[in-house]
């Protein structure tokens, strides 16, 4: 026990006094997770906090058209400007500027059209219940409402903001409609509370982001960067791992260490346990920003996990997956920079198939599909799991059993190469 | 009493056209201090990797103070000091020789008593808490020297211990190991290609080439078997003047 302690000590002030490899496990995962979260963060807002810049340019100025602002604005999903100065080609060059992202023009005799359409309809309607055939004339000449899109917005987008306007237009023209079929039946106008019947929408929605607690968690570029790059930092002592064992095998210390009274198994545990410790210490780095620093900057905080057990069961397996795959790189490469190039490009290959960067739902089927090979994915998932959907151990049990199968195999791997270079 | 014995030593590695050993004996009495000499790829490393048993001969046994070079024990008894430093730059020698010192299982104080008379011998206590990354290659040969007897062996292997180093270092690690046989009767089992050194240090040499043992005795006794001045004419009248790779 104390020759382990004695390994722990010497493996801590080796990676103490090797200050790029310090920045690598601590500084760069640190400073990512902040850039990247404030990068996402933007796209998040942007998509969930009124934050779309939108104008509407209203040509028309009658009762049908102001309606459809009024309840475009209800809906509370963009940042609407009103500027009635533009024309269609003017508003077009802003958009192409940038200045806003899309543009909403109501064309000049807009409500007027609605309500020829909308009494051409009734009338249709009475004549069609009176068996009484219609002249066929057309009341409502076409006049439709121009959308102008920047290219930067995605065509799911495009279809919502298209979709939405058609609902409220609906509403609007079916409301007109009802009101001319009650003049034509009744000779009376509608009365307040039959048009506030009609104006409530046909279905109602609740809506509720599932997880395994009943509890609701809003998904957030922090609930998914935190846990993401926490991740990749851990995978990233594959680095300074792997040199250090080249280090010790070019060194000659590994060859000495094999002439002591000292069992080489413990030498190689004190590594493991040290990195461990490391990737501990990463994860506490990564939390600490994220639920004190980050509110500070203007970021959503972190909530953390609530299956304390759990979070460090799944801690140690993914930082002993991580360990096992730095020996295993440390052992099979054979100079400092072979180690240092070939760790760091296959973590980011890992990391990229993992869904780190871009989340797997949005690769190809043939990614998706190669994704659940890498053990970035399976620790990302286990993180999900308990970072956002408060899973158990029993949604968890998969993960726990592939990582605890990929360390025993790089391990293996580690001890034959090392057995096979007369080390071991 | 013999230090070590070593029987009937065979070794072939993969892919090589002749042994690296071929049926090598020797033994060593305790309190000698022996020089294994032979031109390059003669066969000296493998012959001392076999006997600290870094690496397994193909037949033959090795025994250290009477044990089976594989017994637990002979890790206490065997000191060894590789040609590579094998040492942590990135460390001082105090924490460098804390760290090999635990490894050997030394107690705390006693380690520390030691570590501080070796620096204190060897010339290094003034930089015993500077990185060895800024130390020149005597120091550090030093270092590595110290790190091998904090356990006191009784037989101390050395491979090349004084290859690249000054003057000075080299007469401090001449001086030290002459003094560690005088005082405590280590025997040392050392590996040169300085053979005035070897010639000044040694009471018994083996001459070795091609994987074959080809002599045994003193310096003395050598140069007067062969009839020449030095050892070095001895040596080369035994392997020869080609130039070896």
């Amino acid at each position: 026990m104390k020759k382990l302690l004695t390994g722990i000590w010497k493996e801590m002030i080796l990676l103490r006094r090797d200050k790029a490899g310090l920045g690598i496990l601590f500084i760069m995962p640190a400073v990512l997770v902040v850039i990247i979260t404030l990068v996402q963060d933007s796209t998040f807002q942007l998509m969930q906090d009124n934050r779309i810049p939108v104008v509407i340019v209203n040509q028309d100025q009658k009762d049908i058209a102001k309606e459809l602002i009024g309840n475009v604005e209800k809906l509370g999903e963009f940042n609407l400007e009103k500027n009635d100065q533009l024309n269609l080609p003017k508003l077009e060059q802003e958009i192409r500027k940038g200045t806003y992202k899309v543009g909403i023009y109501i064309p000049k005799g807009f409500s007027q059209w609605i309500h020829n359409r909308s009494s051409g309809n009734g009338e249709k309607i009475i004549a069609a219940l009176n068996e009484v055939e219609m002249e066929k004339t057309d009341k409502s000449d076409s006049s439709s409402i121009q959308l102008v899109f920047d290219p930067v917005m995605k065509l799911s987008f495009r279809t919502a903001v298209r979709s939405g306007l058609e609902t409220i237009l609906a509403r609007i023209e079916t409301e007109q409609m009802m009101e001319s079929l009650f003049i034509e039946l009744t000779g009376e106008s509608m009365p307040d509370d039959v048009a506030e019947m009609l104006n409530k929408p046909p279905v109602y929605f609740t809506e509720k982001v599932q997880d395994n607690s009943g509890k609701s968690k809003i998904p957030s570029s922090t609930q998914h960067n935190v846990p993401a790059w926490t991740l990749f930092a851990m995978f990233f002592i594959v680095i300074a791992l792997g040199g250090n064992i080249v280090y010790e095998k070019d060194q000659g210390s590994f060859m000495r260490l094999r002439t002591l009274p000292v069992s080489f198994m413990n030498i190689l545990t004190a590594k493991v346990l040290t990195y461990i410790m490391v990737c501990f210490v990463q994860l506490g780095v990564i939390l600490i920003i994220g639920y004190f620093l980050f509110p500070v900057i203007g970021l959503p905080q972190i909530e953390l996990p609530e299956n304390n057990v759990l979070f460090f069961i799944m801690t140690f397996l993914i930082a002993l997956a991580a360990t096992s795959y730095g020996m295993l790189v440390g052992t099979l490469s054979r100079t400092h920079q072979q180690a240092g190039s070939f760790g760091a490009i296959s973590v980011m290959i890992l990391a990229a198939l993992g869904g780190i960067w871009v989340p797997t739902f949005a690769m190809p089927d043939i990614l998706q599909k190669i994704s659940i090979l890498s053990p970035l994915n399976w620790g990302l998932e286990s993180y999900y799991g308990l970072f956002i959907r408060n899973s158990g151990i029993t949604d968890l049990y998969i993960y726990i059993v592939l990582f605890v199968i990929f360390s025993v195999c790089c391990f293996s791997v580690t001890f034959a190469s090392l057995k096979k270079q007369g080390i071991l | 009493m013999e230090a070590l014995v070593a029987e009937h030593i065979s070794k072939s590695y993969p892919g090589s056209e002749r042994p690296a050993l071929d049926d090598v004996s020797l033994s060593i009495q305790q309190g000698d201090i022996v020089g294994i000499l032979g031109p390059n790829g003669a066969g000296k490393t493998t012959l001392i990797s076999i006997i600290c048993g870094l690496i397994r001969a193909d037949s033959g046994k090795v025994f250290v103070m009477g044990e089976p070079n594989s017994s637990p024990q002979t890790k206490y008894t065997l000191g060894v000091v590789p040609q590579e430093y094998a040492l942590y730059f990135e460390m001082t020698p105090q924490e460098n020789l804390w760290y090999f010192g635990k490894m050997w299982g030394i107690p705390g104080k006693l380690l520390q008593e030691r570590i501080d008379m070796l620096l204190q011998v060897l010339g290094l206590e003034n930089v015993k808490n500077k990185k060895l990354k800024t130390f020149s290659g005597g120091m550090k040969r030093r270092i590595n020297l110290a790190a091998s007897i904090l356990n006191n062996p009784e037989v101390l292997i050395l491979d090349e211990p004084t290859v690249g180093v000054d003057v000075q270092s080299r007469a401090a690690i001449i001086d030290y190991l002459k003094k560690l046989n005088r005082e405590q009767g280590t025997t040392i089992i050392y590996t040169s290609h300085l053979l005035a050194e070897a010639q000044e240090l040694c009471n018994q040499v083996r001459i070795i080439e091609q994987g074959k043992l080809l002599e045994t005795g003193s310096p003395d006794e050598l140069i007067q078997k062969y009839e020449v001045a030095n050892l070095e004419e001895v040596f080369l009248k035994l392997t020869g003047k080609t130039i070896r790779n």
